[in-house]
């Protein structure tokens, strides 16, 4: 319920002088200045909690809750989103090292509303972590940091920053230490802010840097093992990733409710706009994006309670995935718009072209696109179809996304940085045999058994390009990197279906009669994978007629998933590594 | 001034390199004066040491204006600096083209004065509310013995402030119908703020230097002799004048990719990843050369039909919109493919490379200004049946001098475009025997793909029926438009390829290969990928272009 | 079932095996991988490490972290490593 209440709360303060009043927000944006009233308002609600792990004493219990929450505040702004949500990667490698590190004395910090940054990058250093060049060295009991991290999210207004340090000289991948920095305990002179980085997007955000000068920093700043530190960040960031995806979908849930409003308001060469096909069309797959966007990124946050040994993988997917595909979206309904998505002070309209571009920094969030794709390609051949024995029962994400179906807690020992298989698409030959027994019952069924057969068979051919496929060092090829493009659509394909699969609720309502979301799903993986599906049209069209004639609908497959309160009973924690 | 590559080199140098950081036309001055959203000053001065309105005015009126593809090529040095800049001034375009289609002598002459003068004409057409549906707009003159009494709003409408005149569309006859509106050649002296409310700036997320402003006007009398044409002409004027500006404005556009390109290729030749260049990573390299190929395309498509204006007129209804459709499409995805390239150097607004994200958002408007891309299709599919129906009865090779810039070309004969092509388009007619040409080995396999391609468009082109092709068309017959625009733009590759002299770029069969395979791709998700040597031979060709500071498009010439 | 084209119980044939294995993640090395030489100074970078340990894991049949190789960073360390990890399933790699 404490979704329902946030939104509740979300657009209590959205009105004239709260503190999500959008004037507010754009004049934020405007000023490249904070958005410090949103972000109090959340940390009376509570949001904080949402950061430390239940056995830490806060509410973080379910990943699926957290990008749900998350992504409600990213649906009103998304800088906002980001600027509170730091925290969540602020904290995660103090939270995934466990009792090697100084997990509770952060829980204790955050609960009490503290913000945590995390600094990962260095000026030229990219997403190429063992570049890093800020260093720390043993000095008496304690450590000594000097160097530059920058850009970073909160970097100057926060007190507590989570750094990976460079304890080898030499480097490489035991050569890197993260620990846990209190600015406020550190000498004078010797941490110093470096300045704002101006932005395209998510202008109020402080996206700035830190400077350390032989800062002194004590013993229990350590967090995990010396060396330990590419490990602690590569693992945390299976996790950082999936809920970045939810960034994306709140941009997604905004954009949607502008097009809902122009497709109610405008008219043209004398008719409803949503009269006429193309645009009912477009209007429809900008829906079926939002539900394979969904699909992803719920099965990539259940995934990690239940399958987090294959995490590397399935975040991959999801954060190569989830916002490229709404970045398409965005293109789609900005197109619709028009004027009206360019122009920004026209009567509520004018937050589309600043969703656009706070947008547009989400695939470059916690490794870009490409990275992560690179990664995927890296590890192809030991994921294609029939290599590996199929998962357990209880891995098969049929059975973890079952609605009542509780998340295992999350276990950070249980997270690998090589998959040893992909229980999602794993699954996709029953669930696709599954589909056709049904297909007998109606002309929909038949439909959409007939997708989903197109879509193994692409993940088929998928397979035997792959045998081609050997491991390899370096940047991959554009044709490995294609192929994990498609990998990604046959995963995304795959988790629409096994979502449908385990939710009989999906089977009904607006969008769930005749599978029509689904169907909507897998036209699009189908498209995605370079073909063009019968009927797409058709399903496009049906679901932009329910966008512009359900205006009360909401785009959402999981909208009635609204998590229970987490439990706190100590059953469900992070466990030491 | 002399033949325009005199003239083009000569605005180069007025404009100075964009990479000079003290240079205050450049790439520095621009983005800070976005910040304040506007042009760089020291660049509106340069163009008016140049005298760049004068490129929009007929010869006859006493301006520079021969051909419409050496005005494209001319203001590409606008756009390539700042997109809002080169806009600002081709709004005038979109005035003038009214006038020197309808426009009487004297109002004809007074256009060309304030134009030569530097000064300002705005095209007040737009309604927010009415879109590119302009037959929908509301703004009224209504007669009164020998006045007409203006009433209505005008919205969004580039340089409204700092105009001298106008051209308005105004609603003369209040039943609808194509003759229900006229248009007015209106000095804006005659705008007396007594029934005239300025309407406050409109802001925009891109091209913020363009200066986008608004009126309300109440119960303005204006002398009747500010009619431009014949009363409820006014659509029809626009239909034909608006061809020119439909294409050439997404043809001057094409130097935004030129930049985005440079830029990009700046930013990956000087970083080091992962222990080597960036522009070294294998989909980086395809992400350039795919570019490069796109902007090649944008270009050869945009200079056929500018040409195609001057040699066969007839076809300009066709065109126009082709161009648009197809240029506005394959810029902004080529836009967004190198932002991914960019990573997180795109989100800068500092730094040397923060033309890059002005560049993302001035991009925005190509897609939609003066006519959007589904307005497009909208238009082209109702000649769709006629286009195909003769392509294929009339199969014929297209004139060489559409596609090389060396042939001279007759006058423009603005009042002489057609409102319909009445099925004539050499290029789509071309593509029935281009397999008879002689094709380097290597394309053959595609062209004939393409060629098969547009057979099977003229086969289901053949089975529509006029009611199919209306406003409310359905999606699958939209595409079939949409597809013609690609089989248009691969006769031409064709024929640039073919009519290129011996031992240019152009000539050679690389590119040609590139731009049929990404045409082939272009509604397709995951495009089909270039073999390897081709790449190869773009990348290199690029990085030569890139080091010795020549344009990357078709005409390949110094910039500055 | 794994089947080899070397005796991946002896240490050497393992190393000989993974010298071979690398040169094609290293196409720029003009040499051979020297079994006592740090994989980092060869640039082997953090994508490359995953992919190696992917292939490794493919050809010998076991699950090999790519800590495995930060942890064994030479290849004649690794290969004693793998050699271990091996003997432990032996039985069933028969």
């Amino acid at each position: 319920m404490r979704t329902a209440d946030l939104e509740a709360r979300l657009a209590e303060w959205s009105r004239p002088g709260g503190p999500f009043d959008p004037a507010v927000l754009t004049a934020h944006d405007e000023t490249e200045s904070f958005p410090a009233e949103a972000c109090a308002a959340l940390d009376t609600w509570g949001l904080p909690e949402y950061y430390v792990p239940v056995r830490r004493g806060g509410r973080q219990d379910r990943l699926d809750e957290f990008l749900a929450l998350l992504r409600r505040i990213a649906a009103r702004d998304l800088t906002v989103a980001v600027a509170h949500g730091k925290t969540f990667l602020g904290g995660v490698c103090a939270w995934v090292a466990g009792e090697d590190g100084p997990a509770d004395l952060l829980a204790r910090h955050v609960l009490a509303g503290e913000p945590v940054a995390w600094g990962l990058t260095e000026p030229d250093g990219g997403s190429d972590l063992l570049a890093g060049s800020l260093t720390a060295t043993r000095h008496g009991s304690g450590w000594h940091l000097s160097g530059r991290k920058w850009p970073v999210n909160n970097a100057t207004r926060g007190n507590l920053l989570c750094v990976l340090a460079r304890t080898e000289p030499e480097g490489g991948p035991r050569g890197f230490t993260v620990f846990l920095i209190d600015k406020r305990a550190t000498a004078t002179g010797t941490v110093r802010p470096l300045p704002k980085m101006p932005t395209h997007g998510i202008r109020g955000a402080d996206i700035s840097g830190v400077e350390f000068h032989e800062a002194r920093v004590p013993a229990h700043a350590l967090v995990g093992t010396v060396g330990g530190g590419l490990e602690l960040v590569l693992k945390s960031l299976q996790l950082t990733r999936i809920v970045c995806v939810s960034l994306s979908l709140g941009a997604g849930d905004h954009a949607l409710g502008l097009l809902r409003r122009f497709l109610s308001e405008r008219r043209l060469y004398g008719r409803d706009l949503a009269d006429l096909p193309h645009v009912r069309g477009t209007a429809g797959r900008a829906a079926a994006h939002q539900f394979l966007a969904e699909a992803v990124a719920h099965t990539a946050a259940r995934a990690a309670h239940q399958v987090p040994e294959e995490l590397s993988v399935v975040s991959a997917v999801a954060k190569a995935f989830v916002p490229t595909l709404v970045q398409g979206q965005l293109r789609l309904i900005g197109d619709l718009l028009g004027a009206r998505g360019f122009l920004t002070g026209v009567e509520g309209y004018g937050g589309f072209a600043k969703l656009e571009r706070d947008h547009q920094v989400v695939p470059l969030f916690d490794g870009s696109t490409w990275v992560n794709r690179a990664g995927l390609a890296g590890v192809l051949p030991l994921l294609r179809p029939g290599r590996r024995a199929t998962a357990s029962v209880s891995a098969s994400p049929v059975h973890w996304l079952r609605e009542e179906h509780r998340p295992a807690p999350l276990d950070a020992r249980r997270l690998r940085l090589l998959a040893p298989r992909d229980s999602v698409l794993g699954a996709l030959p029953t669930l696709v045999a599954e589909l056709a027994e049904q297909e007998r019952t109606s002309s929909t069924a038949a439909e959409t058994a007939s997708l989903s057969r197109a879509l193994l068979a692409a993940y088929e051919r998928l397979g035997a390009d792959l045998k081609n496929v050997r491991p390899t060092g370096g940047a991959p090829s554009t044709a490995t990197m294609r192929l994990a493009e498609r990998y990604e659509w046959c995963f995304a394909g795959a988790a629409a279906l096994a979502l449908h699969r385990a939710r009989p609720r999906l089977h009904d309502g607006p969008w769930g009669q005749d599978g029509l979301w689904l169907r909507g799903c897998l036209a699009l993986a189908l498209e995605g994978l370079g073909s063009r599906p019968t009927g797409a049209t058709q399903v496009y069209d049906r679901l932009g007629t329910l966008v512009t004639t359900a205006p009360d609908v909401p785009v959402s497959v999981l909208d009635d998933m609204v998590p229970d309160e987490p439990v706190h009973d100590g059953s469900v924690e992070v466990p030491a590594a | 001034m002399t033949d325009i590559a005199t003239r083009a080199d000569h605005l180069e140098k007025l404009l100075g390199d964009p990479w000079d950081a003290d240079n205050p036309a450049g790439f520095a001055a621009v983005v800070a004066a976005d910040e304040r959203e506007e042009t760089a000053p020291a660049a509106e001065a340069a163009l008016d040491e140049f005298g760049l309105l004068a490129e929009f005015v007929p010869r006859t009126l006493g301006g520079r204006l021969d051909r419409v593809d050496d005005m494209i090529e001319l203001m590409r040095s606008v756009y390539r600096r700042d997109p809002a800049l080169g806009l600002a001034r081709a709004g005038q375009l979109l005035a003038v083209v009214n006038v020197w289609t309808a426009g009487a002598p004297e109002q004809r002459r007074a256009s060309a004065e304030l134009l030569l003068d530097n000064r300002r004409i705005a095209c007040a057409f737009h309604e927010l509310a009415h879109g590119n549906d302009i037959a929908g707009n509301e703004f009224a003159a209504r007669r009164l013995g020998s006045e007409l009494i203006l009433h209505g709003r005008k919205e969004s409408i580039a340089n409204l402030d700092q105009a001298d005149a106008l051209v308005i569309l105004a609603r003369t006859d209040p039943a609808d119908g194509p003759r229900s509106h006229s248009q007015l050649f209106l000095p804006a002296d005659m705008l007396a703020p007594g029934h005239v409310r300025r309407l406050p700036r409109f802001r925009s997320v891109g091209m913020r230097g363009v200066r986008l402003g608004g009126m309300e006007v109440t119960g303005l009398p204006v002398p009747d002799a500010v009619l431009l044409g014949s009363p409820g002409t006014g659509v029809e004027t626009a239909s034909r004048a608006f061809q020119v500006t439909r294409m050439a404005l997404p043809a001057m556009s094409t130097a935004l990719l030129d930049t985005a390109l440079r830029v990009t290729l700046h930013h990956t030749r000087r970083r080091r990843l992962y222990g080597r260049e960036a522009a070294a990573i294998p989909m980086v390299r395809t992400t350039l050369a795919e570019a490069f190929t796109d902007l090649l395309i944008c270009e050869a498509l945009s200079r056929a039909a500018a040409r195609a204006l001057h040699l066969c007129p007839e076809s300009g209804s066709v065109h126009a919109p082709a161009v648009k459709y197809l240029v506005a499409g394959v810029l902004t995805d080529a836009v967004q493919r190198l932002s991914t390239v960019m990573g997180s150097e795109f989100y800068r607004r500092d730094g040397e490379h923060a033309v890059f994200q002005k560049i993302a958002r001035d991009v925005r408007p190509v897609g939609f200004g003066h006519i959007a891309r589904a307005a497009c299709l909208s238009a082209l599919l109702p000649q769709l049946p006629g286009l195909l129906g003769r392509a294929r009865r009339a199969a014929a090779p297209a004139p060489a001098a559409l596609f090389t810039d060396e042939a001279e070309l007759p006058e423009l004969d603005l009042p002489g475009l057609r409102l319909v092509a009445g099925g004539r388009d050499p290029l789509a007619a071309s593509l029935g025997t281009v397999l008879d040409e002689d094709l380097p080995t290597a394309v053959r396999p595609l062209v004939e793909d393409h060629v098969r391609g547009f057979a099977a468009l003229c086969e289901a082109g053949a089975a529509l029926r006029p009611r199919e092709l209306s406003i409310t068309a359905e999606v699958p017959v939209r595409e079939l438009a949409a597809r013609y625009t690609v089989s248009l733009a691969a006769a031409v590759c064709l024929g640039v390829q073919r009519t290129a002299s011996a031992g240019e770029f152009l000539a050679r069969p690389e590119w040609l290969l590139a731009a049929l395979t990404r045409l082939a791709g272009v509604e397709r998700a995951i495009p089909a990928d270039l073999p390897p040597a081709v790449e190869d031979a773009l990348i290199e060709e690029l990085m030569d272009r890139d080091d010795r500071s020549l344009s990357f498009g078709l005409a390949s010439r110094p910039y500055a | 079932m794994t089947t080899y084209g070397f005796d991946p119980a002896a240490p050497s044939e393992l190393q000989s095996w993974l010298v071979e294995r690398l040169a094609e993640y290293l196409p720029d090395l003009g040499e051979a991988v020297d079994p006592y030489r740090q994989l980092g100074e060869y640039g082997l970078d953090s994508i490359a490490v995953v992919a190696f340990a992917a292939d490794v894991e493919e050809q010998l049949g076991i699950a090999v972290d790519p800590t495995a190789i930060w942890d064994y960073p030479t290849v004649s360390e690794l290969a004693e490593y793998l050699a271990g990890e091996l003997a432990e399933r032996r039985p069933q790699a028969a």
